[in-house]
């Protein structure tokens, strides 16, 4: 095996071994040493992901594989199941598929992972259930890097599946909270329905071609992404293809919290906050974006566009909803979805490189954020109201400060990480405005830049009121600010953190490793398809304009010009965007400063005003989503389980009981044969006997004489019926 | 290894260069011996003795290992070996050491002093029989081994010797075994009048002759799966089981469960494949009267098992039913191995059985510990008194779920894709056989229901009793048994590829014709 496989192999396992073990004896290995178990696996899992991207990266010949090079692919044979769908090897393959995406993703995750064990130890000292915290932890290590390693869909799938569940179980860890378990249930059910979606596509997918690999998969539908309508690619027509996509998207819209499915990630706050910045904002909800990436190239130019839709609609709402809140969680979760909405914007508008880079450096800085605010909040007693802060700076600073990095990173304010990845999609969605202008497609396709541009204003605003509200001003609740403090094994993962944002975007060279993802897919999909395969991200955009000039105001994009014309295209989407994003951090968190300068007292008077206090307290009460389901969704079917709750009685509950009477009788009668029937019948032989005095009073005689009979008829019975049969055969 | 035997002793005995195929039943006579002089020589002879036959049974387990390959035919024919005999000794002798181990876990203090040389003789004499019932195609030899396997299982059955339960069950077991005996026996005194021959090889060829069937074939084979139906306990020969199970220790009833069944399981299947192949897989009357029996009898035995399990309070009353049931199910499978057009469906009808018997036989082995377990503990066998199992006893608890979920049949346990490959060779083959794979389907969704009641009383039903102490190998044992399951499930791959070729018997059973 690879070394790489091998080290990532691990990597994965290492979490299982601790979950195994802290289920088994977590109780008895107490306190802090089971987060010391669970924190050193996760260590071991880090130092292994590093040995691995190092062995990657310096990969030569005659391996085939590295940076740039091949992918790894391990399958392993596990349950044969015969022929289904027409790219079926005759078993179900699980196996291991290793890019560079595989090993940032890795990377990131289990460093980001580390980091918030480390926090965890600090910040759930104290709970009772501390061991099981670190158990689900361990949990969901390993399924969350299961999933990143995956190669088939199917296995996708089922680690899908596992941290879902361990989000569950850690959104209502403290599930004596009433809020605690009902936001649980809320998150499992959202979850589910975008799930539904998702086993709809991979059932057509199945259907098809069986269980695939990822690069079986996109050497057979690589081309989709270039697909016209009413075209289609062996079996799939372009409109199967499409609700294939789009199905497939759906487990995406759960797990990454897109608009309609975002209501449950606001409430998975109620989780502690460790879990809030590993699983609710840095990796689980981001493996929607991951699965985007991954389906890329089979998304047809349709699906792509419903892709889009979803991403705008969720960026614009999220970060609106955001301005308003005043739970610092609630201000950060709302971020969350709404930078997520970000990223699949990317997927759709084909910024690939842009939404999965995004990806990595929101998982650095909306970490450092999450982890601050538990700083924050454990500093302040569990207090999470950004109206009972204020001048916590001179408290807790290095939380402040490392938290501020944060704020600028997410505002893009240039050279820390947020501004390359978030200008990168912009431009992106940009370039597509130009080129559907080009293409007379009609100038609804600017919303994909539009939008944005004015969102990214607004996070440098609400970002920087966050923080003032917290660090700045005076303090507005003395008793949580006498007694703030903070502690280093909490604030080291901070700075670690601080320092990642800070660097995140240029000098780690995520971005090259997934240019490189690229050319490895291209590669072994070619080894797969043959050179007619060609490139599976022809419809994504290249990283940067390679091209000289020509100035964007020359150029008119004639229609039949298209992706030939990318380069030009992308050139005057990065002008545009430099024109109008620039100077949107400085804009944003200058309003902010001024604003909230002096706490709420500006913010209070603003909002009292006629149009925007209706305009607040709309979006105060997040757009009344949750009160909207809750009488559409949840009043409808509580109406409909009313009257069915009725006929049920009426109908059907007559029908059951019957039912389940004939079943008891069955098992009565064929169950309890050999007890009841010979029973009853020696029984009452046995009183007949005992009636007339007869000596025969143990019934065990009579019943083996019974078993007996009864085997000797039987066999009658079948030597007759096969002897008729024969008969009547030969 | 046969060869060094020639040289030694091939002038004095004849055939006994041929001894080396069987080096494992060897070892375990050679134990047989060993536990009826350890007596002699120590006060703590229950313990000695375990351990005795503990090693006879892992050495015999390893010289399994040494016989892998010698494939082909012995004694003029009267015993035969290949990778399906080899695969089962394996299994076997893997599962009574593991007996062995659960009965020093739990069993050893309950039983008197001095009984061990007669019980380890007994298990060990009992293993011989099992292991030699994969090993075997002639009809003489059928019923000896038959025999060996059964006569040491009745004295088994009784070995609660002062309880009037364990006495009434083997009385029960013996007379009940007579007649099936009789009947088994009968038929093979016919078939050796109608044919001429013991071998069972050349009497499937004589029986595949078209127009060459007499009516009387329809007794013999009757016979035939009446005898090796009492073993498996198929309904309507399996009135002794519940009986026997419940009468019995747990660690008898364990090993009844998965070795006795086991070893017919696979004799069955080596008969029915001979018919099978002799006949070139072609339909004739034979064959298709032949598994239309072996598939309504599966059918019949699973829904009768898992309906008769929902009444069961008694924990061993309810495995046993169980055992009846998942009996069923590999009879099923069975029915696919005659009566096909080629041999390919039968081929993977065979792996299919032999996989889940593998899978079946760490399910119950696991199940059965924690039953001992509690009943160590406990001193009860009612369902009623694993309550609160999961707090008094957090690890047994967890390991019963396991195997529990696994006999069901779910995810991520292996007792899933057995049950799923199993289901899937029927399903391929069409017709009347897709009935059997709804027949499986719907006794699945029927056994949920007194599976899942067991671990609902372990977690959801707390009578508040003390925490549940006890000796630590029973649950070392049903650890590894609830790891094994998953593992197997992981490397369900692996397990097929080494099973493969015990599903292609009739390959190496042309060369019997050719005796050495």
């Amino acid at each position: 095996m690879p070394l790489p496989a091998t080290l990532l192999l691990i990597a994965t396992l290492l979490p299982l071994a601790s979950f195994v073990t802290l289920v088994f004896a977590g109780k008895r290995i107490g306190t802090p040493l089971a987060g010391v178990v669970a924190t050193g696996a996760i260590g071991g899992s880090f130092a292994a992901s590093i040995g691995a991207l190092i062995s990657w990266l310096s990969a030569a010949d005659p391996v085939p594989w590295g940076a740039a090079r091949e992918p790894i692919l391990l399958l392993y044979k596990w349950v044969p199941i015969g022929q289904v769908g027409s790219n079926s090897t005759g078993w179900l393959d699980l196996g291991i598929y290793i890019d560079s995406l595989t090993l940032a993703m890795f990377t990131m995750v289990t460093m980001v992972a580390l980091l918030v064990h480390v926090f965890s130890i600090g910040y759930m000292r104290g709970d009772k259930r501390f061991p099981r915290f670190f158990t689900y932890l361990g949990l969901f290590g390993f399924s969350m890097l299961g999933l990143v390693i995956s190669a088939t869909v199917l296995q996708l799938f089922i680690f899908w599946e596992l941290v879902g569940v361990c989000s569950y179980l850690l959104i209502g860890f403290w599930y004596e909270k009433k809020s605690a378990s009902n936001a649980a249930i809320k998150a499992f059910i959202a979850n589910r329905v975008g799930d539904v979606g998702f086993l709809i596509g991979f059932g057509i997918l199945f259907y098809h071609l069986g269980n695939v690999t990822l690069p079986n998969l996109w050497a057979t539908l690589g081309s989709a992404g270039t697909l016209a309508s009413g075209e289609a690619i062996g079996n799939f027509g372009y409109t199967l293809l499409t609700v294939m996509g789009i199905g497939l998207f759906f487990g995406a819209i759960g797990k990454s919290a897109q608009f309609p499915l975002h209501v449950w990630l606001p409430d998975a706050m109620e989780g502690p906050t460790p879990v809030s910045a590993l699983i609710h904002a840095a990796t689980m909800v981001a493996a929607g974006v991951y699965l985007c990436g991954r389906i890329f190239p089979i998304l047809t130019p349709d699906a792509k566009l419903f892709i889009a839709v979803i991403g705008v609609t969720t960026l614009t709402m999220a970060a609106l909803i955001a301005i308003v809140q005043s739970d610092i969680k609630k201000v950060l979760a709302y971020s969350t979805i709404s930078q997520l909405g970000y990223m699949i914007l990317a997927m759709g508008v084909g910024s690939w490189v842009g939404g999965l880079f995004h990806l990595i450096t929101h998982a650095f800085f909306k970490a450092l954020l999450f982890l601050g605010s538990g700083s924050v909040i454990h500093a302040a007693h569990h207090e999470q109201e950004l109206t009972q802060y204020g001048g916590l700076a001179r408290k807790i600073p290095v939380t402040a400060i490392t938290f501020l990095i944060g704020v600028l990173a997410i505002a893009g304010t240039p050279l820390l990480a947020g501004y390359y990845s978030k200008d990168m999609i912009l431009a992106h969605a940009a370039a597509l405005g130009y080129l559907a202008e080009g293409q007379g497609r009609g100038g609804l396709w600017w919303a994909f830049f539009v939008l944005p541009v004015i969102v990214a204003y607004i996070t440098a605003f609400y970002m920087m009121r966050c923080w003032m509200l917290t660090f700045w001003g005076k303090p507005r609740n003395r008793e949580v600010y006498e007694h703030a403090h903070e502690y280093p094994v909490m604030y080291i993962p901070l700075i670690v953190l601080a320092v990642l944002s800070i660097i995140g975007g240029s000098y780690l060279g995520v971005s090259d490793l997934l240019q490189y993802t690229q050319q490895e897919s291209n590669a072994i999909v070619r080894t797969i398809g043959g050179d007619a395969a060609g490139d599976v991200f022809a419809s994504a955009w290249p990283v940067r304009s390679h091209n000289v000039m020509p100035p964007h105001e020359e150029l008119d994009v004639a229609p039949a010009a298209e992706i030939s014309l990318a380069g030009h295209v992308l050139e005057a989407g990065e002008h545009l965007m430099h024109r109008w994003v620039g100077w949107a951090f400085a804009i944003g968190i200058g309003l902010a400063v001024v604003i909230y300068w002096n706490g709420l007292t500006i913010a209070q008077r603003l909002t009292a005003l006629p149009p925007l206090n209706w305009i607040h307290t709309w979006l105060y009460n997040k757009m009344y989503f949750d009160e909207l389901y809750n009488s559409v969704f949840v009043g409808g079917v509580r109406g409909l389980s009313i009257v069915l709750g009725a006929f049920d009685r009426k109908v059907v509950d007559g029908l059951v009981n019957g039912a389940a009477a004939l079943t008891r009788g069955l098992a009565v009668i064929s169950g309890a044969w050999d007890k009841y029937v010979i029973d009853g019948m020696v029984n009452g032989a046995a009183a007949v006997a005992r009636g007339i005095g007869s000596l025969l009073r143990i019934p065990q005689a009579g019943r083996i004489r019974l078993y007996v009979t009864m085997l000797f008829a039987s066999v009658t019975a079948a030597v007759a019926v096969v002897v008729l049969v024969v008969l009547m055969r030969s | 290894m046969s060869s060094t035997l020639a040289i030694i002793g091939s002038p004095f005995i004849p055939g006994w260069d041929q001894l080396g195929a069987f080096l494992p039943e060897l070892v375990l006579v050679a134990a047989i011996v060993g536990v009826l002089i350890t007596p002699f020589f120590t006060e703590r002879r229950n313990f000695a003795c375990a351990v005795v036959a503990l090693v006879g049974l892992v050495g015999a387990f390893v010289s399994v290992f040494a016989v892998a390959g010698e494939d082909g035919a012995y004694f003029r024919g009267l015993l035969v070996s290949d990778s399906l005999a080899v695969l089962w000794k394996g299994l076997l002798l893997l599962f009574t050491a593991g007996i062995v181990l659960m009965w020093i876990g739990t069993m050893a203090e309950a039983m008197r002093e001095g009984d061990g040389p007669e019980f380890f003789t007994l298990l060990l004499g009992a293993t011989l029989g099992m292991s030699l019932m994969a090993s075997t195609t002639n009809l003489l030899m059928i019923f000896l081994v038959v025999e060996l396997a059964s006569l040491p299982s009745y004295v088994l059955a009784g070995f609660r010797k002062t309880h009037r339960l364990g006495a009434e069950a083997s009385l029960k077991y013996v007379l009940f075994g007579a007649a099936t005996s009789s009947i088994m026996v009968y038929g093979l005194s016919l078939a050796y009048g109608l044919y001429g021959t013991l071998d069972l090889a050349k009497i499937a060829e004589q029986m595949a002759v078209p127009g060459a069937q007499h009516v009387l074939l329809a007794v013999v084979l009757i016979g035939l799966i009446a005898g090796i139906g009492f073993k498996i306990s198929a309904v309507p020969f399996h009135f002794w089981c519940p009986d026997v199970f419940e009468g019995a220790h747990v660690d008898v009833a364990a090993f009844l469960s998965v070795a006795s069944k086991g070893a017919a399981l696979v004799l069955l299947l080596r008969m029915v494949m001979l018919i099978g192949s002799a006949a070139g897989f072609e339909a004739s009357a034979v064959t298709v009267s032949l598994a239309w029996t072996l598939g309504i009898l599966g059918a019949v035995t699973a829904t009768w098992g898992n309906l008769a399990a929902f009444a069961q309070t008694n924990i061993k009353r309810l495995l046993a039913y169980s055992s009846i049931a998942h009996a069923g199910y590999m009879v099923c499978a069975l029915s696919l191995l005659v009566a096909r057009r080629n041999e390919a469906p039968a081929a993977d009808a065979a792996q299919a059985v032999i996989l889940y018997l593998a899978v079946y036989l760490f399910m119950n082995l696991g199940a059965f510990t924690i039953a001992a377990l509690v009943w160590r503990q406990t001193g009860s066998e009612q369902i009623a008194d694993f309550s609160g199992l999961g707090r008094r006893a957090p690890i047994a608890a967890a390991v019963m779920t396991a195997c529990l979920f696994s006999l069901v049949g779910l995810p991520p346990l292996a007792g899933f894709a057995a049950k799923l490959v199993l289901m899937k060779v029927l399903f391929d083959n069409g017709g009347w056989w897709t009935v059997l794979v709804f027949v499986i389907g719907i006794n699945t969704v029927l056994s949920l229901y007194y599976y899942l009641r067991i671990v609902k009383v372990m977690y959801l039903q707390d009578r508040g009793e003390d925490v549940l102490g006890g000796p630590i190998l029973p649950r070392v044992i049903g650890v590894a048994c609830a790891a094994m399951l998953v593992i197997m499930l992981i490397g369900f791959g692996s397990l097929d590829r080494l099973t493969r070729d015990a599903g292609r018997i009739h390959d190496t059973n042309s060369s019997v014709a050719a005796v050495k």
